[in-house]
């Protein structure tokens, strides 16, 4: 064997052409890459070059790029030297487009040269893959424990209603217009239970949980899903009900819920009942849309409700609103 | 000890022995039961005690977990992909172990993997080390899976702090098919 032969015994990825481009010898990795190509011509199309004149010209370039006319979006790099006798022999490689080239051509670990890199590469891809996986995975896990936290800041855990936070941010979002395309008008509920105290002291606290969730359950089926629900504390709930301003819609909407509230469940094997005092103030109505205003207007309500007889619901005046 | 090992001892743990068995051996070590940070840097008492606080609670030696340990590594379709890339067979995936470690630090910079020295002997190889004794074992269990793999039929046990890889047969069975173009060959 000779130096020269020697010298391409070493590099599967050459070629050997005549000054006519006749393909005298490729490597076996090449030849995998440029199919039975017999010249120059057939098996490249040099790219970033004029596309004619002598394949000579190629020897002038520090690196050359060929485009494989086997599979176009595969480009191969490499060097090209001269030859005497006007041939040329190139050494190419694969590049940043070997996995593509991998996965096109099928090409296996023995394609490649042993001081080759390629192996190399192909495992650092790999183990990029598996490593960014992996890392998204725990990033996932991450991400369901924020919003897990989330959510039990601003609920209550018992009835699954927001919380005073939850209420607080939601009534800032109805203000800000964020919530509900009209921030001028709803209106604000706030519910207390009738007799709970002496369910919850005759039958105890567990009975008087079942009756907040029966409660809350409730309230879920008969508003609307762009009301916010919200229990902030005992046996208080507080309604925001969007669009809602005509008193009479609202003070049917209120004998809705006292109905819903008063149906009897059966906890503990006993039937249990309690009612509601319902207080309302609209926003339409008030100086201020702002939460301390508007609460107070409704509480205002609220005792007015409970001072008729419980078991009914009473909406701020305009001219209360006026006066406080 | 690596984010990544401890994640790897956590994994084997809950999906082979079950939630309980991992709760319980990560209170006892004093570990968060969620589990491990992947690229956490941890001490390394952690991980020794979360080791022998697991074997105890398996009734095994910590030799013996270990072992199962890394056969279990070896055998995820990730890992198992890279660790065929050291090799077309089992010889030449022998004789790079010694790229282990370089291999460790390419995957997650920071991550120790042991420094081995191969050398062949008689009916297969010695595969010698300083690093501690379990991590010889971990290496032990993923060189049976490896073997399995490469289809060739091997006794391999720790003696004289390294260890030992004889191999009677060759040609012992099929060895999974494996490309490296295509991570669906041999995945399942």
């Amino acid at each position: 064997m000779t130096l020269a032969e020697a010298t391409l015994a070493l590099m599967p990825m050459h070629l050997q052409v005549d000054a006519a481009g006749q393909i005298l010898s490729a490597g076996p990795t090449l030849r995998r890459l440029v199919g039975d190509a017999a010249t120059f011509e057939e098996a490249f199309e040099v790219v970033g070059q004029t596309p004619t004149g002598p394949l000579l010209r190629l020897a002038h370039a520090e690196r050359v790029f060929l485009r494989t006319r086997t599979q176009p979006a595969q480009i191969l790099r490499g060097r090209a030297v001269a030859l005497p006798d006007g041939g040329l022999v190139l050494n190419l490689g694969l590049g940043i487009g070997l996995v593509e080239a991998i996965r096109g051509f099928g090409l296996t670990d023995r394609d490649f040269a042993p001081a080759d890199l390629a192996m190399e590469f192909l495992f650092l891809h790999e183990a990029n893959s598996a490593m960014t996986q992996e890392l998204s995975r725990a990033n996932r896990r991450l991400e369901d424990a924020r919003s897990r936290a989330e959510a039990e800041a601003f609920t209550d855990p018992l009835t699954g209603l927001y919380n005073r936070r939850g209420l607080h941010l939601s009534f800032e979002a109805l203000r800000q217009g964020t919530l509900h395309a009209d921030p001028q008008h709803f209106a604000l509920l706030v519910m207390d239970l009738d007799h709970f105290k002496t369910l919850n002291d005759s039958q105890g606290h567990a009975a008087g949980d079942a009756m907040l969730r029966h409660v809350a359950d409730g309230l879920r089926a008969i508003t609307r899903g762009i009301d916010t629900l919200s229990r902030i504390g005992g046996d208080e709930f507080v309604l925001l009900l969007p669009g809602l301003c005509d008193p009479a819609v609202l003070e049917a909407m209120g004998r809705r819920i006292i109905a819903q509230v008063e149906r009897p469940v059966e906890i503990g094997g006993e039937m249990c009942r309690v009612s509601a005092s319902l207080g309302a103030a609209i926003s339409s109505r008030c100086r201020r849309i702002d939460w301390d205003c508007m609460a107070a207007e409704a509480d205002g309500a609220l005792y007015a409700a409970k001072h008729a007889g419980r078991g009914c619901i009473r909406i701020a005046a305009a001219d209360e609103a006026e006066g406080s | 000890m690596h984010g990544l090992v401890n994640r790897a001892i956590e994994e084997f743990a809950r999906v082979t022995y079950g939630e309980p068995v991992w709760a319980t051996a990560a209170a006892v070590a004093g570990v968060d039961p969620r589990g491990f940070e992947l690229m956490g840097d941890y001490e390394d008492r952690v991980t020794a005690c979360l080791l022998s606080s697991l074997a105890a609670r398996l009734g095994r030696s910590t030799e013996e977990f270990a072992e199962d340990l890394g056969a279990w590594v070896a055998q995820r379709p990730s890992v198992r992909r890279l660790l065929r890339f050291a090799g077309s067979d089992f010889a030449a995936f022998m004789m790079t172990l010694e790229e282990l470690r370089g291999r460790g630090q390419l995957v997650a910079p920071g991550l120790e993997l042991p420094a081995l020295a191969v050398t062949v002997t008689g009916q297969g190889w010695r595969v010698a080390s300083d690093c501690h004794v379990l991590w010889l074992h971990a290496v032990t269990g993923m060189l049976h899976a490896m073997a399995d793999d490469y289809g060739v039929l091997a006794v391999i046990e720790v003696a004289d702090s390294g260890i030992l890889v004889d191999v009677p047969v060759v040609d012992f069975n099929e060895a999974r098919p494996f490309s490296i173009s295509d991570p669906a060959v041999g995945a399942a």
